[in-house]
């Protein structure tokens, strides 16, 4: 093989690896009615403990899921930042319930968080 | 020279019968796990989702009785993992109570970098319930 097909194969190998090498799937579930999304720049409220003393309404599970190969790890910040994503895709205001579980199978490290997306029934604050 | 032959042919003949029944003699004997939660199938099916949701399972059929989906599959240095199929199917046993069995089922590419999912699937259902983990007898290997 030449210079120029080494350089391909290691030049595939290496998209291969940047395409094939981490997944992540992110989503939500309304646990009820469904609820217009916010903007983009809407603040998210996390409570990582605990929950708000205003009255407040579940309205979906929220998920982030990551893994990736080659002994890669994905940051909690990361997780969080989908987590958020999602609640604003879901309409809500806050997130409550969040865990985190990390595992590995092999070469690959797996980052799940989930949460529960609530809607504040009280809107005067 | 002529019976020598025959020995050897009818040997390898075994051997080749033995490494491709092996696999089947397996799943055979595994058939995922099932347990029962005192709930009714509609709040035990959203568990299954969200269980599923929680291993990285991309789902592909939801059912008021079956869910089930792929993990998909990465490449790694070695052997990279994902590709396996998890279903979880769902009987109402009566008014409050549901049987459920998971299954995973390992596909051929990236075999070597899959697990069986059963338990945590199990575990993640029993948390969204809010009940305690079901007590699951001793699995053999999926195949």
């Amino acid at each position: 093989m030449n210079a120029r097909g080494m350089r391909l194969v290691v030049a595939s190998f290496t998209a291969l690896c940047v395409v094939a090498c981490a997944t992540s799937q992110s989503g939500f579930r309304p646990l009820g009615s469904a609820f217009p999304a916010k903007p983009a720049d809407f603040t998210v409220e996390v409570f990582e403990s605990g929950a708000p003393t205003r009255p407040f309404e579940r309205i979906a599970r929220l998920d982030a899921h990551y893994e990736k190969t080659h002994l890669l790890h994905t940051s909690r910040d990361t997780g969080m930042a989908d987590l958020r994503k999602q609640a604003r895709a879901a309409g809500a205001d806050a997130i409550i319930e969040v865990r985190e579980m990390r595992s590995r199978v092999g070469e690959t490290y797996i980052l799940h968080i989930t949460g529960i997306g609530i809607r504040y029934q009280d809107t005067s604050h | 020279m002529n019976q020598k032959r025959i020995v050897g042919r009818v040997a390898a003949g075994l051997a080749v019968l033995f490494v491709a029944a092996a696999p089947v003699a397996l799943a055979a004997r595994y058939d995922g796990v099932t347990v029962s939660f005192d709930k009714p199938v509609e709040q035990v099916q959203k568990a299954a989702v969200d269980a599923l949701t929680t291993v990285g399972v991309e789902i592909k059929k939801q059912e008021p009785t079956v869910v089930e989906g792929k993990r998909k599959n990465k490449v790694g240095l070695m052997v990279g993992s994902g590709g396996e199929i998890l279903t979880v199917t769902l009987t109402s046993l009566e008014p409050g109570k549901t049987q459920a069995k998971v299954r995973t089922t390992k596909t051929f590419v990236g075999r070597a970098g899959q697990k069986v999912w059963d338990q945590p699937v199990l575990e993640e259902m029993a948390k969204v319930l809010g009940v305690s983990p079901p007590v699951v007898a001793a699995e053999a290997a999926a195949e």
